[in-house]
């Protein structure tokens, strides 16, 4: 940023000089230069008490003609701390400003506004916008571990489908879909995804009470606020960001080939007294790949995935203006190539890519000295091709169904595919179903008018904003489904007979479907700021109102949605010592009754900025800021899921049923009650915060800390406890749960220069731990089977206590469910009542999200070189494998793949009490893969999410182009995992793997600024 | 002055946003219908009354894992998929907590959904302005309260004594806890309700369909057989006094199950399956072949294939026979999934051509005793063609009733749709239709359900017949009373009459005169076993007669579907183990399903669950 500053041309006054007639005038001559030496153009040097100044020229040069030799010089430029000398009868005078210390003056955004950072009590975080800079497409992706307070999962890598669940401050509320934060960008509550992180201006974080009491019923979840950069007055800025990647999965899952999958399936059934499903001369024959036709050994990863594919991204923007107008432009170009393997049979392209094209156009007018006009308007295009048939995490679960020995992945001469409907060729999904292409088209639009009433009342201003925004995604598919065959054997000549195993369609059908948006939104505030000596006030009244409309499949869906509200802000600080703040929203949702619509959401802050008490000045030499923040409140979250209009009933449409003899007919549709009508209101959250603030060493180490507590009651939910014999179609909702959280997120950066090498340190960590205190559910027999008490996010199961040993431990142990022999997991009776079953299941483990988030980064610059490593890392979490795939020969030898650690596993010869897995088996044959904590693994994992190194290309290369300076860098993401768990990867959650893998990506850039 | 305009544009368009005010949220759909509404409109409620029909299951789909599990559980069959719950279930591998084919809430929404119809339709005003108005309501009013009925009594067959609910009125949603706390009723007190329940519709009801668009609606003589079925579960060792439930109690200690045997139950089941017989509406469907002559193989393919015959009482006009049953009882090559097995002790049962058993029992090695007088053969293969084999079938398959060719399809035989696939069905390991490359597609038990595949359907081009789903026929009410009759009334001769007729339709000799009463029920019981095949009878008659614990726990035999590779590859025709089943005595029942115990303090879980 300070860059940028130096190289503005300040426009100033002309500045006329006046000598003193009666005093001898000085002439006085020097250099202004930066810390690191080089000259600043454009700095004021104003003579103290007068109008009389100059300013340096291109090189930092200036001179001054000065009559008074007790004249005091002032030095003056934005982004510098301005520095008074005396004259004292020198005649030249080189000055060295030193940055600004911007703490001080810098501001955070707020809810509806900005404060001034020293005097602001609310829980929020910022993340500097460079950071998020990275070569992925989904910004959502990008947060966690930079901001303290950000928790969540990527549960996949798919492009256009990697959207990370994100929780600010872990999960409150029983359903995680409904824990999602707002998001507003630019005010306005509009996706995140498809932003262009070139074009983010500021990024907060709004965590407490009081920083999210005035969104009242949307603020319960936490708040993001994005604003978008806007241009500053200047020449024209322009600048060029071109970045090339190639990535790849960070981890597959690994699966056993052929021969192994035979010989484990012979075990797996002879091991329990089956019969062998392969002959020794078929395992030889597939050993031998003499004929791949009848005797396939397909490893199918290898045949859908690249190893690597390639993202590609370009930036240009230019910004400048002057006192009337600014402007900020920019153009953004992101690609990203799909790993997906196409056929060069398939006559049309099936690769999974996606294009998107961003622009960001925000003009600033100031039509009177007193009145602003913003206008912001951003758009994208997005193209997507993919696979007909499937989306990717369906054909993951595809290669998951098909053993490797089962088929090959085409015949010389036609297609490979068994009858089944669930055991389906990978391979042919992906490449011979045809395609769909995807566009969507957005547009965000917004402008805002700002008029300071100073002439009226002095601080007051007012300010209007109108916003439409508008979505629409197109989709054209064009599916087939070819014949498939089977080779069943050959003939004399020792060619292959088929068996046709499905008759299909050859020739590409269409389909296409659509959907979209719009969105008006408008608020008028009144704002008020002024400083009476020592106390500072502030105020802010604000109404607002939303109104939305998606295409939706009935209607209910297509009824817009609508929210409104008063918002109130209240602030007082006594020199900037004491600081008080009171919060409110008064807001409402169409989704209830008449009479309960409206909510008052209030919030109270206290803030103590201890470091400017009096007694506190002998020690600012070693801690130059300490503040102390508390805050309590009340929020709400109006989204309760599908359901909409919760206190009208619904008739819904039903199967029917059909009456007639065959000849004559007569068909009814169904009609019941779909929905009863119930008497419920939002949930509520009252949030408690106490921070701290600190900043020492200079300002250079700087520490944040809050701990937080929140109860959210009246969670909405269908009622558990209704039985099943009342009926009912669908379990009326209620206002019947609670859940507690709490936890700590902190921060801390600090910087230094260790010779010449300047160092920054930064770090966060977010812990967040939630308790159900109430979910309507019943009484359960014995109190380890409730959820009461535990996680929201709690997984449940068994508890192995390891494998039997031989039948005579099994005989004098409780009793098992099914087929047990030794090598089974033996599980604990935690009733005593001598049978494993129902009443055995306990809280297992801690749940497949995580209670710590973190992360941690070093970045060291020396000259023209920059060097930075972050690392992002999770803990206490823990996820449980099963299913198809997993669990060897889960479905018997008809289906389901095997994972290549099944060769761990407990035999009669090698009765290895730690195997990997029990005693195998074919089918379910007993409980040793329902959820127990033999297959549940620690997934605690710290990631190197990001690797960058630059080069600043020194500017002499540059400056006959006309660029000012510019930039060679490196970024990896993703590039190394450290977990004990190796499976698959390791954010993917639960089961068996089977979702697209986060990607690793390599990629080089360069930043050019003109 | 600009400033001055910029203010009032604001105040005005505050103004303006503050205007709309007043309706900015009252875009709610309150023009939306509602169930009132629905209750005031002829179609609406007639849509309504379709929807508690429609919590008859559709039983042709018995795989899916949402399909209806009697037939895979039972002895007669197997479902091929090892990923199916009746796969785990016959394994013994589930509980209470399992939730498997939890019917408990199915039946018990269709039972407030009938409750609330008959609560509600009285009110009807435009069907109450039309002609004949009130008699329609009347008549939809009993319809739904047939329907309750078998609900029930589907809720009794599986889980044994129920709770009967309020009989006018449905519990609000919002009811205080309280008022959704009962306890089960007695078996006896649900067997009554039902009954009465039954004949209070039939009351209101027409005896049979006077329009050709009411067939499939509950009518008089549909509510007269659901009801001689509920009384024969009733008179049946299970239900009456079967002391192994003696401490199958309330928590106050009601006891939910008779404990003394009461005969006249048998005579009541005999006169309620008599009084639909009387009816004389129904005779056994007889079809004849080309040359006019009676054809018992195609009587009994037909009966279930031509909608509406002569014997048919009740049937579910829309089902899943074509789209499921067919597609899993058909072979692989002939576009079908092979899904659907007959166990050997299946195929065993049926008796030869001469109407004798052919296998007696089993020796301890699984090996049959064979009843030498009945001329059947397990080794070797024909040399000549027979009315239903080609020669080079393997011997046990030849000569056998007709029912069984109408019945099963074993290696050697051909589709019913023969003209569509020509091709000799091969269930042997390397067989068209065996389990190499057959994916998860084959037979465990090499053999193949062949009963109520349409001959004009072709899986592979998906040209499906459709038809009703039988779900009650004249035979089932004939060896009902032949079965409660030879207990009310040992000796009387309709007893054997009615089976007699049964096997004369089949197309074997009658049953000699001089049997004991023990052998006539067991030769009832074999009729029964083999005329309602995969009709999803078998489970529950196996249970009611105590009898399960020795027909559906351990061993289960079929092919050796791992070997040969051809039609005359001895190793394939081999009798070999393909599961071993667990049978306990809590598997009399379903449990109820864990989540409702914990919901209802006062709601006790079956025995041994």
């Amino acid at each position: 940023m300070l860059k940028f500053l130096r190289r503005i041309v300040l426009i100033t006054t002309c500045l006329s000089v006046q000598v003193a007639a009666q005093l001898p005038a000085q002439k006085l001559a020097g250099a202004v230069t930066d810390e690191k030496g080089e000259g600043l153009p454009g700095v004021s040097i104003l003579i103290k008490g007068t109008q009389t100044g100059t300013i340096t020229d291109t090189k930092g040069l200036y001179e001054i003609v000065v009559a008074d030799p007790a004249a005091v010089l002032v030095y003056s430029f934005i982004g510098y701390q301005q520095q008074e000398l005396a004259i004292r009868n020198r005649t030249t005078f080189d000055v060295v400003l030193i940055p600004q210390d911007q703490s001080l003056e810098e501001v955070v955004v707020v809810g509806f506004g900005t404060q001034k950072k020293i005097t602001s009590i609310g829980a929020q975080t910022t993340v500097r916008p460079e950071e998020l800079k990275l070569p992925v497409r989904n910004l959502n992706t990008a947060l966690m571990g930079r901001l303290s307070g950000v928790m969540g999962v990527q549960r996949s890598g798919e492009p256009g489908n990697d959207n990370a669940e994100l929780f600010i401050r872990g999960i409150a509320t029983l359903d995680r879909g409904l824990s999602q934060p707002l998001i507003l960008v630019d005010g306005v509550e509009r996706p995140m995804n498809d932003i262009d992180p070139e074009d983010i201006g500021s990024f907060t974080l709004l965590k407490d009470a009081s920083a999210t009491a005035v969104y009242g019923v949307r603020g319960a979840n936490g708040v993001i606020i994005i604003t978008t950069k806007r241009g500053t007055a200047g020449r024209p800025k322009i600048r060029v960001r071109y970045t090339e990647g190639v990535t790849a999965f960070t981890k597959l899952p690994e699966l056993a080939d052929g021969v192994t999958y035979m010989e484990l399936s012979n075990e797996a059934s002879a091991t329990r007294g089956g019969s062998l499903n392969y002959t020794p001369e078929a395992i030889a024959q597939t050993r031998a790949g003499s004929d791949p036709y009848m005797y396939p050994n397909v490893d199918w990863y290898a045949t859908i995935f690249n190893k690597n594919a390639s993202n590609r991204n370009a930036n240009m923007n230019i910004s400048g203006g002057n006192e009337v107008a600014t402007y900020y432009l920019s153009a953004g170009y992101y690609s990203e190539q799909g790993i997906l393997k196409t056929d060069a049979l398939a006559k049309y392209n099936s690769k999974l890519n996606l294009d998107r094209y961003n622009f960001t156009s925000n003009l600033t007018l100031n039509a009177s000295k007193t009145t602003r006009i913003e206008l912001g308007v951003q758009g994208n295009i997005t193209n997507r091709t993919l696979p007909g048939a499937e989306d990717m995490s369906t054909i993951f679960g595809y290669v998951m169904a098909i053993p490797s020995v089962f088929h090959p992945v085409k015949y010389p001469d036609r297609l490979a595919g068994s009858t089944s409907t669930v055991i389906i060729n990978p391979y042919n999904a992906l490449t011979q179903r045809g395609y769909r292409t995807l566009w969507s088209n957005r547009l965000f639009s917004n402008i805002r008018l700002t008029q300071q009433l100073d002439d009226w009342v002095p601080g007051l201003n007012v300010s209007g904003m109108f916003s439409f925004d508008a979505t629409n995604n197109h989709n054209n598919t064009r599916t087939k489904n070819p014949d498939r065959y089977l080779a069943i054997g050959r003939n004399e000549n020792g060619e292959l007979e088929y068996e046709r195993t499905f008759i299909g369609t050859e020739y590409l059908g269409f389909g296409t479907s659509s959907s979209g948006s719009r969105q008006f939104y408008s608020e008028a505030s009144l704002n008020y700021s002024r400083t009476f000596g020592t106390h500072e006030v502030g105020g802010l009244i604000l109404y607002n109102q939303r109104d939305y409309i998606g295409t939706g499949g009935d209607l209910i869906t297509s009824l817009p949605q609508r929210a409104r509200g008063i918002a109130s802000r209240l602030n007082y600080a006594y020199a900037s010592r004491y600081l008080a703040e009171v919060n409110f929203g008064y807001n409402g949702s169409e989704n209830f009754a008449p009479g309960r619509r409206y909510g008052f959401f209030p919030s109270l802050g206290l803030g103590w900025v201890t470091s400017e008490e009096q007694f506190f000045e002998p020690v600012k030499d070693v801690i130059q800021f300490m503040k102390f923040r508390f805050t309590h409140g009340r929020v709400g979250n109006s989204t309760i899921g599908g359901r909409r209009f919760a206190y009208i009933g619904t008739v819904a449409n039903t199967t029917g049923y059909a009456f007639g003899n065959g000849q004559s007919n007569l068909n009814y549709d169904g009609r019941d009650i779909g929905e009863y009508a119930v008497d419920v209101t939002w949930e509520t959250a009252v949030k408690t915060n106490l921070g701290f603030e600190l900043m020492t060493l200079r300002n250079k180490l700087n520490v944040q800390v809050d701990l937080f507590k929140e109860n959210r009651e009246g969670i909405f939910l269908r009622r558990d406890a209704l039985p099943g014999f009342l009926g009912i179609q669908q379990a009326p909702y209620g206002n019947v749960g609670i859940v507690h959280n709490k936890g700590i997120d902190a921060s801390m950066s600090y910087e230094a220069f260790i010779g010449k090498v300047h160092l920054q340190f930064q770090g966060n960590f977010t812990y967040a731990k939630n308790r159900v205190v109430a979910n309507d559910e019943p009484q359960k027999d014995y109190p380890w089977m409730s959820r009461i008490g535990q996680k929201t996010t709690q997984s449940f199961g068994y508890e192995a206590i390891g494998l039997f040993r031989d039948s005579t431990q099994i005989l004098n142990s409780p009793v098992q469910t099914g087929d047990v022999r030794p090598g089974d997991i033996q599980f604990r009776d935690l009733n005593g009542d001598g049978v494993i079953d129902q009443f055995d299941i306990k809280p297992i483990g801690k749940g497949a999200y995580p209670e710590i988030i973190y992360g941690f980064g070093l970045t060291g610059s020396y000259k023209n070189f920059t060097l930075g490593a972050f690392f992002q890392g999770a803990g206490n979490v823990d996820i449980i494998m099963k299913d198809e795939g997993f669990v060897p020969f889960q479905a018997g030898s008809e289906r389901g793949n095997l994972f290549s650690v099944a060769t761990d596993r407990w035999t009669p010869e090698n009765p290895n009490p730690n195997a990997f897995y029990p005693r195998l088996s074919f089918g379910l044959v007993n409980d040793n893969y329902k959820d127990n904590t033999w297959f549940m693994r620690s997934t605690n994992y710290l990631r190197l999410k990001t690797l960058q190194a630059g080069y600043e290309l020194p500017d002499s290369w540059f400056s006959k182009v006309g660029a000012k300076n510019a930039r060679l860098f490196f970024i990896g993401y993703n590039l190394l995992t450290f977990s004990s768990f190796k499976l698959w990867d390791v954010e993917l959650g639960s089961g068996r793997g089977t979702n697209y893998p986060n990607m690793k990506t390599f990629s080089l850039g360069i930043d050019v600024n003109f | 002055m600009q400033f001055k305009t910029i203010i009032n544009g604001l105040l005005i368009a505050l103004a303006l946003c503050c205007s709309a005010c007043s309706d900015f949220f009252n875009q709610v759909p309150d023009d939306r219908m509602t169930i009132d509404e629905v209750f005031q409109r002829r179609l609406e409620s007639e849509q309504y009354l379709a929807n508690v029909y429609n919590y008859i299951r559709d039983e042709s789909d018995q795989t899916l894992s949402q399909g209806t599990p009697f037939m895979g559980l039972s002895d007669e069959s197997d479902i091929t998929y090892t990923n199916h719950n009746t796969y785990l279930m016959n394994l013994g591998n589930w509980n209470a907590s399992s939730d498997y084919y939890n019917f408990w809430r199915h039946y018990y929404v269709g039972i407030r959904s009938a409750t609330y119809f008959m609560e509600n339709i009285g009110r009807n005003s435009e069907i109450l302005a039309g002609e004949g108005g009130e008699a329609l309501i009347r008549k939809y009013s009993a319809e739904a309260r047939a329907l309750r009925a078998e609900f029930y009594a589907c809720l009794l067959k599986q889980y044994g004594p129920v709770i009967l609910l309020p009989e006018e009125q449905v519990i609000a949603p919002d009811a205080p806890m309280e008022e959704f706390s009962f306890p089960r009723n007695s078996y006896d007190e649900c067997v009554d309700f039902i009954v009465s329940e039954f004949d209070k519709a039939a009351q209101d009801l027409p005896l049979w369909y006077e329009d050709p668009l009411d067939y499939g609606r509950m009518n008089k003589a549909v509510c007269m057989a659901l009801k001689a079925r509920v009384l024969l579960y009733a008179a049946s060792p299970l239900w009456n006094g079967n002391t192994d439930y003696a401490n199958f109690r309330n928590k106050d200690g009601k006891a939910l199950v008779n404990q003394t045997y009461d005969a006249t139950k048998w005579k009541r089941a005999a006169d309620a399956a008599k009084a639909v017989m009387d009816l004389n509406l129904f005779n056994l469907y007889k079809r004849n072949n080309d040359k006019g002559e009676f054809d018992p193989y195609l009587s009994h393919q037909y009966v279930l294939l031509e909608a509406y015959n002569s014997e048919i009482i009740f049937a579910r006009k829309t089902n899943a026979l074509g789209a499921t049953w067919e597609w899993r009882c058909i072979p692989r090559f002939a576009g079908g999934t092979s899904g659907n097995g007959v166990t050997q002790s299946q195929v065993d049962a049926y008796q030869m051509s001469n109407g004798e058993v052919p296998i007696l029992g089993y020796n301890s090695d699984g090996t049959p005793v064979i009843n030498e007088a009945s001329g059947y053969v397990e080794s070797g293969f024909s040399t000549t063609d027979t009315p239903f084999t080609e020669a080079g079938v393997w011997n046990m398959y030849l000569n056998r009733e007709p029912r069984f060719y109408a019945s099963v399809t074993f290696t050697g035989s051909y589709v019913p749709n023969k003209a569509a696939h020509s091709a000799k069905i091969g269930l042997f390991f390397n067989g068209n239709t065996g389990k190499n490359n057959g994916a998860n597609n084959f037979s465990r038990t090499g053999h193949l359900i062949r009963k109520n595949v349409h001959p004009n359907s072709n899986q592979a081009t998906s040209n499906r017949v459709a038809r009703p789903l039988v779900l009650m026929r004249l035979a089932e009410i004939y060896l009902n009373y032949a079965e409660a009759l030879n207990e009310a009334d040992p000796g009387n001769p309709d007893a054997l009459k009615y089976t007699n007729l049964i096997r004369e339709r089949a197309g074997i000799p009658a049953l000699p005169d001089e049997l004991t009463q023990s052998e006539l029920r067991d030769r009832i019981l074999l009729e029964r076993r083999l005329e309602l095949a995969f009709e999803r009878h078998r489970w529950f008659d196996t249970r009611r007669h105590k009898q399960a614990g020795q027909t559906d726990g351990g061993k289960f035999w079929g092919l050796d579907i791992d070997a040969g590779t051809s039609f005359t590859d001895p190793s394939f025709y081999k009798r070999v183990v393909f599961e071993e089943r667990v049978f306990t005595a809590k598997n009399y029942l379903f449990p109820i399903p864990q989540s409702e115990i914990e919901k209802d303090p006062q709601l006790v879980q079956n025995p041994g669950w």
